[in-house]
């Protein structure tokens, strides 16, 4: 009996507190509460206000640090657009225009993606997710500085998209994802809502329509991974591509959105201990470069890039046990009001910024 | 219940130190990049383990600890001497 009783509180403790206690502060992020919002932003702004560079990012591949250096300051602007803070969109606007964070789309291409709009090649994650800021700042600022940049760009996309067979651009040459694509059309959506016109709307009918004919698993409902640039055949659905997507699409098909929330909720997202977790695959698969790490198949990408779905699409109970879990493994250090993650770095603590203040659908 | 106490706040303790020098080092997130020094990998994945173990531990110790006091305080008080029943 001397031993029973603490044996019993001890699993009940473990049990019951662990999940509630790293959810405590969810609901003021869900609700938008100013101040809880702050607190991510001031983390996030002492990254994109120091000199960050590939070098920063230790992935052992050049590319991807190019890409996670530049995906930084995207996610970045993101979060800062979303809290209506137009100056640092700009900072991180301004950065992903300067020259050694476009470089990796460069290296891939062999040419400069804004150099080159005239042209018929695709460069959609550059394009895309450079155009997504700009035309962020755009709804915050109407005398915007990149707005001509923003048209430029999303001219350039449209007509690409409108030329395309598989009504996707590429995102290296021969490497075409569905994910950069529903950044490409959410960048264009935003700047049209930013200025005000329908200038692109057949275009985004179009390729909204084709994504939902071809690009989205007939079974799961998830997003196709890639999709092959030859014959438009596309790989595994996967859990990182379809809530990331999530969370673009919000900006150009609320509909669409919806539709891959729910098909993620129903095949990959469950709860271990009060914790959200999502898994990356339906069933088995590998942990990559999108996945991140994956332990017993549930994703690090997919289980943050949820957070924007439970939020956008009004799921309070489980923002708050995917919050559990990015608190539990995000290892939060709170600094007077400013909050970073450790396991975060420059990318995770701007990913977790933008999927956390996403902002909610009005239906 | 002591040593389960101590190895806690041991780990706790451990905890936060890394915690700290990990972020002032900007290493904490090498887990992520995985093309890092294998010693930094090594910091970083300790720091999982010991923050894993002490917040998902942590409620479960204190209550098995107040527990265990709370125990042995009423036996404490509820204790007499067998001898002292019997006297007449």
């Amino acid at each position: 009996m001397r031993r029973i009783v603490p044996l019993v509180l001890f699993v009940l403790g473990a049990l019951l507190v662990p999940s509630r206690l790293c959810a405590r502060g969810s609901r003021a992020l869900y609700d938008g509460d100013a101040e809880a919002q702050r607190e991510l932003a001031r983390g996030v702004e002492e990254w994109v206000t120091q000199d960050l560079a590939r070098v920063s990012f230790a992935t052992g591949s050049s590319r991807f640090e190019g890409e996670w250096l530049f995906g930084t300051y995207m996610m970045a602007a993101m979060g800062f657009g979303q809290t209506g803070d137009p100056a640092r969109v700009e900072t991180c606007a301004d950065a992903m225009l300067r020259e050694q964070v476009g470089a990796f789309d460069r290296e891939a291409w062999g040419e400069d993606a804004l150099a080159s709009l005239d042209g018929p090649r695709g460069h959609a994650a550059y394009l895309g997710y450079m155009n997504l800021a700009l035309a962020m700042h755009r709804t915050l600022a109407k005398d915007s500085r990149y707005a001509a940049l923003s048209d430029r760009i999303s001219d350039a996309l449209a007509r690409r998209l409108d030329a395309s067979r598989l009504a996707l651009l590429e995102t290296y040459p021969t490497e075409v994802y569905p994910v950069d694509n529903a950044a490409v059309l959410a960048s264009i959506a935003l700047r049209d809502r930013a200025a005000g016109d329908r200038a692109h709307a057949a275009t985004l009918a179009r390729a909204l329509a084709e994504m939902r004919a071809k690009y989205i698993e007939p079974g799961s409902g998830l997003l196709l991974q890639s999709v092959d640039a030859e014959v438009g055949r596309g790989s595994d659905a996967r859990g990182s591509g379809t809530l990331l997507a999530v969370y673009f699409l919000s900006f150009a098909d609320m509909e669409l959105s919806r539709a891959l929330w729910r098909a993620a909720e129903r095949a990959l997202a469950t709860s271990v201990l009060g914790f959200g977790v999502v898994r990356e695959y339906p069933v088995g698969g590998r942990a990559d470069i999108d996945s991140g790490p994956i332990a017993f198949g549930f994703g690090v990408s997919a289980t943050g890039f949820a957070l924007a779905g439970a939020c956008i699409h009004g799921d309070p109970d489980r923002f708050a046990r995917l919050w559990a879990t990015a608190t539990l493994f995000g290892a939060p250090i709170d600094r007077g009001d400013t909050r970073r993650w450790v396991t975060g770095g420059p990318l995770g603590d701007a990913i977790l910024f933008a999927m956390a203040t996403a902002p909610r659908s009005a239906s | 219940v002591k040593a389960l106490a101590l190895g806690w706040a041991l780990s706790a303790v451990a905890y936060v130190v890394l915690a700290h020098a990990l972020d002032h080092a900007r290493l904490g997130f090498v887990l992520l990049a995985g093309g890092a020094p294998p010693w930094a990998i090594a910091c970083a994945a300790l720091l999982v383990l010991l923050r894993l173990f002490v917040v998902l531990a942590g409620p479960g110790v204190v209550l098995a600890a107040a527990g265990w006091l709370a125990q042995k305080m009423w036996l404490k008080f509820t204790y007499r001497p067998a001898s002292s029943s019997l006297k007449p």
